[in-house]
């Protein structure tokens, strides 16, 4: 596999460009990356917008499912590895990284990057945003840049390096499986034990001691009275006590 | 945690079937299910972990949701496989209703607009077409559209906007 950028001035959503390419039956190589210096329709979990900003990340790349992979799903730590492994050498002190259910890579417990996932047929294409130079504000959260942390990351190596180590990753996930990525996950998580709050698309809201992974990948919680519970899809917010 | 045991050493005189029982043994392993077996031909493979209890029979939908090459043969050969006779079918209130259902290939979370405030993907009485979207079911943040196996008509749609879906469980009919 090798490893090309195609690097756009601008575009709505470079997700939603790959997408359409792969719908269009357009061959995208695995390696390939699309990257836009701005996107002016960035796109989150539902309907979430992502806002860019001159010299942050936004990028996309696609996965081709081949006979034996493990579940497309397992994607989602793929990728939040391979950017917390690609932020650890661009990041003053690393120690201040660490990953949320699912692929969220905070930096002082606040909101760096964002990765979504959207698949097309056999294909996933895979979504970051990480703001290198400049945290957009958010009515709903905080969020920060690796600028704010007196980090100075040139957004075509960090790009490079992203891709490189985006196909490490994806290699390590056809060898291995996800028992050794959902491992490596956990080291670099919230703690057994963190209070984690999933709110729900239904409003509804779940808090719970985090109790670690399914065998899916599935986040495992236990409810105050003691009940396990486990949780597919949701926005988790991390209880800082 | 599921893990790819014996990953290594592809390259075998045995590639073929060696790879398809670790294909089948990580499904087993990450759908929780306890059998699978497939039939191609005089060839039959079946794996089974935990003993031999409670035969789960893997849907189309589920193999589906592993989406690659492999899987879409082996949904294609699913109807041969040992299905549960059709009397017997859990939703005793109308199983004909929902036998042709487009069922969840995985557990999640499903989606019935693009975003919220937009038009639905689907509104009951809408004529599809095959591959287009119903709905989508989110899991640990990969979106999964789920779309139409055939032209037809929307005739139901069996859940709710953000409603957590089980594996199998039937989404939309499509008469």
């Amino acid at each position: 596999m090798s490893i090309s950028l195609d690097i756009v001035p601008e575009t709505g959503s470079t997700n939603a460009d790959l997408l359409a390419r792969l719908a269009g039956g357009e061959v995208i190589p695995e390696g390939s990356w699309l990257i836009a210096d701005r996107q002016v329709q960035g796109r989150g979990r539902q309907g979430r917008h992502w806002l860019d900003a001159p010299g942050n990340f936004m990028g996309s790349t696609v996965v081709h499912g081949q006979a034996g992979d493990p579940v497309p799903a397992s994607l989602s730590f793929v990728a939040a590895l391979a950017l917390y492994e690609t932020l650890c050498s661009h990041v003053p002190d690393p120690a201040q990284l660490r990953l949320k259910w699912p692929n969220d890579v905070l930096l002082s417990d606040t909101k760096l990057c964002g990765i979504l996932l959207e698949r097309e047929g056999r294909h996933t294409v895979v979504g970051i945003g990480v703001n290198l130079a400049k945290a957009p504000q958010t009515a709903d959260r905080a969020t920060i840049s690796l600028a704010d942390k007196g980090a100075r990351a040139d957004r075509d190596l960090f790009a490079q390096d992203l891709a490189c180590q985006f196909e490490t990753e994806l290699a390590r996930w056809r060898e291995t499986g996800t028992g050794q990525l959902f491992r490596r996950w956990l080291a670099a998580a919230h703690v057994e034990g963190t209070r984690l709050t999933v709110h729900d698309e239904q409003g509804k809201t779940i808090t719970g001691s985090f109790l670690g992974l399914e065998p899916d990948g599935a986040l495992r919680l236990q409810l105050e009275d003691g009940t396990p519970h486990v949780v597919y899809a949701g926005e988790v917010v991390w209880e800082r006590s | 945690m599921s893990d790819n045991k014996g990953s290594h050493g592809r390259k075998t005189a045995m590639n073929i079937d060696a790879k398809l029982v670790r294909e089948l043994a990580e499904l087993l392993a990450e759908t929780g299910l306890t059998e699978i077996e497939v039939e191609d031909g005089d060839r039959k493979v079946r794996v089974a972990r935990g003993g031999s209890s409670g035969i789960s029979q893997l849907s189309p939908e589920q193999i589906a949701a592993i989406g690659q090459a492999e899987a879409a043969q082996a949904a294609a050969r699913a109807p041969v496989a040992p299905a549960a006779p059709a009397a017997a079918a859990p939703a005793a209130e109308a199983p004909a209703d929902l036998s042709n259902a487009v069922k969840s290939p995985m557990v999640g979370t499903a989606y019935l607009y693009p975003e919220p405030g937009a038009a639905p993907f689907v509104r009951v009485g809408d004529n599809v077409k095959a591959g287009d979207t119903l709905l989508i079911v989110e899991a640990m943040k990969v979106m999964n559209p789920i779309t139409a196996p055939a032209d037809g008509t929307i005739k139901q749609l069996l859940i709710d906007n953000g409603q957590p879906v089980e594996y199998d469980q039937p989404l939309v009919v499509i008469g």
